[in-house]
């Protein structure tokens, strides 16, 4: 999922200075599972903007930000009255709201990576660039891209030590290292010594746009 | 007509007779000679075997009975007198009224013994000898702090002299108050003792506690007390070094015997506790010395003897369960097929099975019990406990050597061992007959049978015949019925009640437990287990309050399911559903949703429109602040843990400057999570308030329901 982070409330306040009528906007996709950008979170921001500002902040949501059919089908109506949305989905979605009405479009999130979330561990982690090119298949389901520091395709360099990484004084684990280990206990070892080709980062470069249909 | 009943005594166990009983249709006269309900537990500072605070547990019940509309109390009212009438019985009080009932439950407690056995220790004479309900209070008013504290155990009892029984609960009380003791003052406590006396599971663990903490057990009864500067001098024989010992103490706390408070027309057993008939019923102290667990499943009991109506219960929410009018008993003894006549006498159907079920789903009302070649439909469950107990046969033997265990069980041993012909040796360590069991103790020792204590190890002797009895140990199948129950166990293995105060018996809702091993008589187990079982039975349709999901708003994120203290949110297809069996309402899940997805069926709009907004959790600190007589404006909540960062910014945009969220202590929690939730979220506010530079305040407490100054003292910060 897209992983998100509120902005500090103090440049929220600034960048909705002057606006007298504000519409705070949830989202209930990837940023509601994180306890970042759902209703919940809209609804305390709303009640905090009117704290701070004294001007009118209503809140509401939507199930995902970064659909135009179902942003124009919920907002249409609901707009008129506000001279400015802030926003707490990711970048996909603040720019989707943008795209569909006149009025300003402001971020309330900061849009982090690509990645997962556990709840035992309290973690959100990087998992994936969107690179357009996955190598998963020969990295035993971990991409040196997102999670080696240095993005190489061939590791782990001399720049290891116990498994750690240089990068960061050794706090977190080489990519490389734990690619070894997996293979190692799936018995795939095989595979590490296997051609790793050139990335073709053409395919990542912006913007990117694909055709997309139903079926 | 409605049957009538009196009950004389509005201390623990009148309280919860009278409960029970008005439950049960009766009309209940509740006769307390003092001017306020609550009898000794309302002096008590925390009870045992759970060291809850006295007053979390008394006043809520002290408010069900004002509350109900079938008991009427009378206080300022002494009772002396229980007469028979022409249709029942006639109370008479000290100023000539007369009450009315059909039946009689004669509740009246103890007083604690006074008089030549307290004033050899200086009771009376020197001002810091206490007795153990006179300490009580100062550690509850929290006016004292000692040094160094004596405890003096059988001041009266098991004295040929005094009393001739064991007053069963003073070696765990002031062991609970030596407790106290240390962990309020850090002062060097000892205690003065025969036998180190518990007859339930939990008892000894209390006792290692306290020694864990440092109180010290001396076996020796102290002789005398002199005055020394503002110090008492207390000799005493320590048997174990075998020499004359005086010692300094600050404060001597002696534990007198229990006397029971009598009545005329009440007859008296030996022991001049008060003895029912099958229309005056004694219960709790004045019939025989017991502590607050037995009181109240005597009660309990009580209700089921004089049981003829139905149960009448009022509730509201948005879940219904139709109950099965068949009650299921696991389990094969004499205990067993004691609730399923009980059951079955009120008209319902029993099932008795000594298998084990695989699978139990559903809750109380309607249960599905799976076993291996059926499934059964039932309302609710009693489990007997099956405890692995040894036993001997009598023979006769030149000599017999029988070894006990503490955790034996001493008094039938001492019954058989009474019967042997030739010689006979007792070994033991702690010998526990408590209560008027103490008799078998004297009667053996009468009867020329030797005791020999040992400490660790028996002491070897030559016997023709030895006999040793293991302690009481939980079946192994426990630990597989537990899983299916979903319920703990404890250290051992025992099964654990959900709160032998509170619930007890109850291992989860609509699930009983009877057991040896909870040391309650077997009589008042089986009565008390099969009121709760019929309360559930009787009541035809049981409705509660659930939480609801909007599906179409549920991002299916599964914040619920992590959150939930009960397991009853489940993310199942990217939807989360409630398990209606499992939910307990507490409304936590609904906010905390991120999707703002979950609700309570009910709506509750709050008036915010105070300075000091506080928000105080229904439970603990709802009955400090009750307590504490201050006048406040209180938004009382279900649990501190459903108050959001919402709700909170909301009191400020009414206007307040300062809000104030109260909750349980630390384990306290009913909902499990709320307490820890409500710390989190005020955290959160207070850091985003921090940021925007705003100048509310908020704050979170907690507060147990005896805290009554720290309450006061926060109320009055207030103004």
């Amino acid at each position: 999922m897209i992983v998100t982070e509120r902005k500090e409330i103090e440049e929220i306040f600034n960048s909705i200075k002057g606006y007298k009528k504000i519409l705070v906007l949830g989202c209930n996709g990837c940023t509601a599972v994180q306890n970042v950008g759902g209703e919940k979170q809209a609804e305390e921001l709303a009640l905090l903007i009117k704290l701070k500002l004294g001007v009118v902040a209503d809140f509401s949501s939507l199930l995902r930000q970064c659909e135009r059919e179902l942003v124009a089908e919920e907002l249409s109506n609901k707009i008129n009255e506000y001279d400015c949305i802030l926003s707490l989905a990711c970048g996909a979605g603040v720019q989707t709201v943008a795209e569909l009405f006149d009025l300003p479009v402001l971020p309330a999130s900061n849009t982090m990576f690509i990645g997962s979330h556990s709840r035992e561990l309290s973690i959100l982690q990087e998992k994936c660039i969107a690179c357009g090119d996955c190598i998963l298949a020969l990295t035993a389901g971990i991409c040196p891209k997102a999670r080696c520091a240095k993005g190489l395709l061939n590791g782990p360099c001399g720049g290891q030590y116990q498994g750690k990484c240089e990068v960061g004084g050794y706090t977190k684990p080489c990519a490389w290292v734990q690619i070894w280990e997996r293979l190692k206990k799936q018995g795939r070892l095989e595979i590490f010594k296997e051609f790793r080709p050139l990335a073709d980062y053409r395919k990542s470069s912006s913007p990117r746009e694909m055709r997309w249909e139903y079926i | 007509m409605m049957a009538t009943v009196a009950v004389i005594g509005g201390g623990i166990a009148g309280i919860q007779a009278s409960l029970e009983l008005a439950n049960l249709g009766y009309e209940v006269y509740l006769i307390e000679k003092e001017e306020k309900l609550g009898g000794v537990v309302e002096k008590l500072d925390k009870v045992f075997p759970t060291f809850d605070c006295a007053s979390c547990i008394l006043l809520p019940k002290i408010k069900e009975v004002e509350s109900n509309e079938r008991i009427k109390v009378y206080t300022n009212s002494e009772a002396v007198k229980v007469e028979k009438s022409k249709k029942g019985y006639k109370v008479l009080l000290k100023d000539g009224r007369k009450v009315h009932a059909d039946k009689v439950i004669v509740a009246i407690g103890f007083k604690l013994l006074d008089g030549k056995a307290l004033r050899r220790y200086g009771y009376g004479e020197y001002k810091n000898v206490f007795t153990s309900l006179e300490y009580e209070t100062l550690l509850k008013q929290g006016k004292i702090s000692p040094r160094k504290v004596g405890f003096i155990l059988c001041v009266g009892s098991r004295s040929e002299k005094f009393k001739n029984y064991c007053s069963k609960i003073c070696c765990l009380y002031s062991t609970k108050q030596a407790i106290l003791t240390k962990e309020k003052f850090k002062a060097e406590v000892k205690i003065f003792y025969i036998d180190k006396r518990g007859y339930s599971k939990e008892h000894d663990e209390i006792f290692s506690k306290a020694e864990e903490l440092g109180v010290e057990y001396v076996r020796a009864l102290p002789g005398d007390v002199e005055r020394k500067g503002s110090s008492l001098l207390l000799t005493y024989e320590d048997i174990e070094k075998d020499k004359v010992v005086e010692e300094e103490f600050d404060v001597l706390v002696l534990a007198p015997a229990l006397v029971p408070n009598l009545i005329e027309g009440v007859e008296k057993d030996e022991y001049g506790f008060l003895q029912g008939n099958d229309e005056v019923y004694a219960i709790g102290c004045c019939s025989s010395p017991c502590d607050i667990p037995i009181a109240i499943a005597e009660a309990k009991a009580i209700a089921t003897k004089l049981k003829e109506g139905r149960f009448h219960k009022e509730e509201k929410g948005n879940f219904k369960i139709k109950v099965v009018p068949r009650a299921l008993v696991i389990g094969k003894s004499k205990i067993a097929s004691k609730i399923a006549d009980i059951i079955k006498n009120n008209g319902y159907e029993v099932i008795s099975t000594e298998e084990k079920p695989t699978s139990i789903e559903g809750c109380a009302g309607s249960f599905y019990v799976s076993f291996d070649k059926e499934k059964l439909n039932v309302g609710a469950i009693a489990i007997v406990e099956k405890v692995e107990e040894q036993d001997f046969k009598v023979s006769d033997a030149k000599t017999t050597a029988i070894i006990l265990h503490d955790r034996s069980d001493h008094v039938k041993a001492l019954k058989k061992a009474l019967k042997i012909k030739g010689e006979v040796y007792i070994l033991y360590k702690n010998m526990r007959t408590c209560g008027k069991d103490e008799k078998y103790y004297t009667l053996a020792r009468k009867k020329g049978i030797k005791f020999i204590r040992y400490e660790k190890e028996p002491t070897k002797i030559k016997a023709e015949r030895i006999i040793t009895i293991e302690k009481l140990v939980p079946s192994k199948e426990n630990k597989k019925i537990a899983k299916v129950l979903k319920t703990p166990l404890d250290k051992e293995g025992f099964f654990l009640e959900k709160h032998a105060i509170l619930r007890p018996f109850e291992l989860r809702d609509g699930i009983f437990l009877a057991s040896i091993s909870l040391g309650r008589e077997i009589e008042t187990q089986c009565n008390a287990i099969a009121l709760e079982m019929l309360k559930i039975l009787e009541s035809k349709e049981i409705t509660k309050t659930i939480a609801i999901v909007d599906e179409e708003k549920c991002c299916g994120c599964g914040n619920c399911e992590a959150i939930c203290g009960f397991n009853a949110a489940k993310v199942k297809g990217n939807i989360s559903k409630i398990d209606p069996y499992l939910c307990m309402g507490c409304g936590i899940c609904a906010s905390f949703c991120p999707a703002k997805a979950i609700s309570l069926p009910e709506k509750r709009e709050f008036d915010l429109r105070s300075k000091t907004v506080i928000f105080a959790c229904e439970n603990c600190p709802s009955l400090a602040i009750g307590q504490s007589k201050e006048k406040a404006e209180v938004i009382k909540v279900k649990c501190s843990g459903v108050v959001n960062e919402a709700m909170i910014y909301q009191a400020f945009l009414k206007g307040a400057e300062e809000v104030i969220v109260l909750g349980c202590k630390d384990g306290d929690c009913r909902y499990v999570v709320g307490s820890s939730l409500a710390k989190k979220v005020v955290e959160n506010v207070e850091d985003l308030l921090k940021k925007a530079k705003l100048s509310k305040k908020v704050k979170f407490e907690q507060l147990a329901g005896s805290e009554v100054e720290k309450c006061r003292e926060l109320l009055r910060v207030i103004r």
